[in-house]
């Protein structure tokens, strides 16, 4: 509520008094604003990159952990366990693999001849945007498998002997039975990422700062590039309220959902 | 467990059956997503464990390794005060949250109140909003209260997230918790406050760890809130204190931000090494199920 108030203001941390009406001019200035615009459309970017992704990672892990195995419990833990890990050690640790000197990768890239000049992966904002989607993937998509093996466990026995009898292969067995099965809990993992990430700062902020440049601001990104180095919190607040209300259609979408899976 | 009676039938055959081809793609599968989720741990700790003129060396053998980074690590930078400051941090935000939630997803679910409807939705809302459209506001109204740079204030914040998260979560603990049981204590002559605690919350101790253990992981992993609402030494939290270390800008070697980071890891690890099995069923509820 507050934000909302402030987001109305031209307050900033250095103003001296409270904050003060503007007649909505922070919301009126950021469509001209050049460096917000962009950072709708990389806000969207980087959230589809990400949820595509972690989606298409996730399912087949999911599906390979619900097998049966030996190992599979350890190997369930061994998965799960990067989603734990603090957001600070992400980043440390891929700043440090990717480092352009003497990172891990550019080791493998080389030994594997595929350059021969070190890559100065975060400096670049094409190489750093998809640093930071890998990290982000690693670091989350362990969730996705943990909902989605969650639904497997669920799938109806009878329903896959039933196909089996029918002389349903492997594959259709999976599209026509499993698949069936997961899609509202794919539906509702999806909508509920694509809420996380679109409004995930932290990776972003820690691994470059938003950077090279800008060239990482999305959206809550550059709120709080706005608010911490700018102490801009009158514009700051506005860009996330922005993006508040076009996750709040997301939101509406998921509840609905929710609803109707309890039902 | 149902899962186990699910399987047994379709896979249990399926094993008996299978090509050596596949078994061998299995296990191949298999390796690769275990080097996937911990290659970056192992380099975290293989680093860590080498001293920092081995760090460029071409081979790497054994003998090399050495604690050398972990035990000067405390004489390099107050490593212990921001652990202790993130703990401190950390167990009142989970202990506040789980004090607040416990009575709110219990009544939740339990009694049928004017507005129920409005506030369990609310919850829910709450769990969803940007935390940096709560983060702005707070760094406004903590300095002029005077919370800024606090650790009460980092306690509350966390809190403000943790909160709504283990509400909900309680709230499908508890609703399937069968309410014929604390009537039959009514019967036996308990209060409603006797048959919550002896009758509800015992049964829901599993639900109230693991919305514990996932608090607990979001709040010493917390970030966000940590840095923009406090800036101070006295106050610093590890997580902040790894950010310096981004960019190797504080001048240390990478076997000494290592060791370091290892140190900020190790006590969720170990937390969901412990309670692994509460924990996930929490995580994939928490998604998804209402």
């Amino acid at each position: 509520m507050y934000a909302g108030w402030l987001s109305l203001t031209d307050y900033t941390l250095l103003t001296v008094g409270g904050p003060v009406w503007n007649d909505f001019a922070n919301y009126i200035d950021m469509w001209s604003d050049p460096t917000f615009i962009e950072s709708i459309w990389k806000t969207v970017r980087w959230t589809v990159s990400i949820v595509a992704l972690q989606l298409l990672l996730a399912l087949p892990v999911a599906l390979f952990l619900n097998l049966r195995f030996k190992a599979r419990g350890i190997l369930r833990s061994i998965v799960f366990m990067p989603y734990v890990m603090p957001a600070a050690v992400v980043a440390v640790i891929w700043v440090y693999m990717f480092d352009s000197s003497f990172g891990v990768v550019n080791d493998l890239l080389q030994s594997l001849n595929l350059t021969d000049v070190n890559i100065a992966f975060l400096s670049s904002s094409t190489w750093s945007f998809w640093v930071l989607v890998l990290a982000m993937v690693w670091h989350g998509a362990p969730l996705m498998v943990i909902i989605l093996l969650a639904a497997l466990q669920s799938v109806r026995h009878d329903a896959l002997e039933a196909a089996e009898l029918d002389g349903a292969g492997r594959w259709k067995r999976f599209v026509h039975v499993v698949l069936p099965h997961l899609m509202p809990t794919i539906w509702l993992v999806v909508l509920l990422r694509t809420m996380w990430m679109a409004h995930h700062v932290e990776t972003i902020a820690l691994l470059t700062n938003g950077g090279p440049g800008t060239a990482n601001y999305t959206m809550p990104m550059y709120s709080f590039g706005l608010a911490t180095q700018d102490y801009d919190v009158a514009y700051g607040s506005a860009v996330a309220i922005v993006l508040s209300l076009m996750l709040l259609v997301l939101a509406t979408i998921y509840i609905r959902n929710l609803e109707r899976a309890k039902a | 467990m149902a899962f186990k009676s699910a399987l047994s039938f379709t896979e249990q055959r399926r094993t008996q059956r299978v090509s050596p081809l596949v078994r061998t793609g299995a296990i191949v599968a298999g390796i690769l997503i275990v080097i996937f989720s911990l290659f970056p741990l192992y380099w975290v700790v293989r680093v860590s464990l080498t001293s920092d003129s081995s760090t460029f060396a071409e081979s790497f053998s054994l003998s090399d390794l050495t604690l050398e980074n972990y035990l000067t690590l405390s004489d390099k930078l107050p490593i212990w005060k921001y652990f202790g400051n993130s703990m401190i941090v950390t167990v009142c935000s989970t202990f506040l949250s789980l004090v607040a939630a416990v009575p709110a997803a219990y009544s939740f679910t339990r009694f049928a109140f004017r507005g129920r409807n409005a506030f369990s939705k609310g919850v829910l809302a709450l769990y969803m909003l940007p935390p940096i459209v709560l983060v702005i506001p707070l760094l406004v109204v903590y300095s002029k209260v005077g919370l800024n740079d606090t650790l009460v204030g980092l306690v509350l914040a966390n809190s403000a997230v943790g909160i709504p998260f283990a509400t909900w979560l309680l709230m499908g603990t508890f609703a399937g918790i069968p309410t014929e049981l604390e009537e039959a204590a009514h019967v036996d002559g308990c209060g409603y406050v006797r048959a919550m605690l002896r009758v509800a919350l015992p049964l829901g101790l599993p639900g109230m760890v693991a919305a514990g253990c996932i608090v607990f992981i979001f709040a010493w992993n917390d970030f966000l809130f940590a840095f923009t609402l406090t800036s101070s030494d006295a106050v610093k939290t590890l997580q902040v204190a790894m950010r310096g270390f981004v960019g190797g800008e504080a001048g240390f070697f990478w076997g000494t931000i290592m060791a370091a980071t290892a140190v900020t890891a190790i006590p969720v690890i170990a937390l969901f090494l412990t309670f692994q099995r509460g924990l996930v069923s929490g995580l994939a509820e928490g998604g998804v199920k209402g």
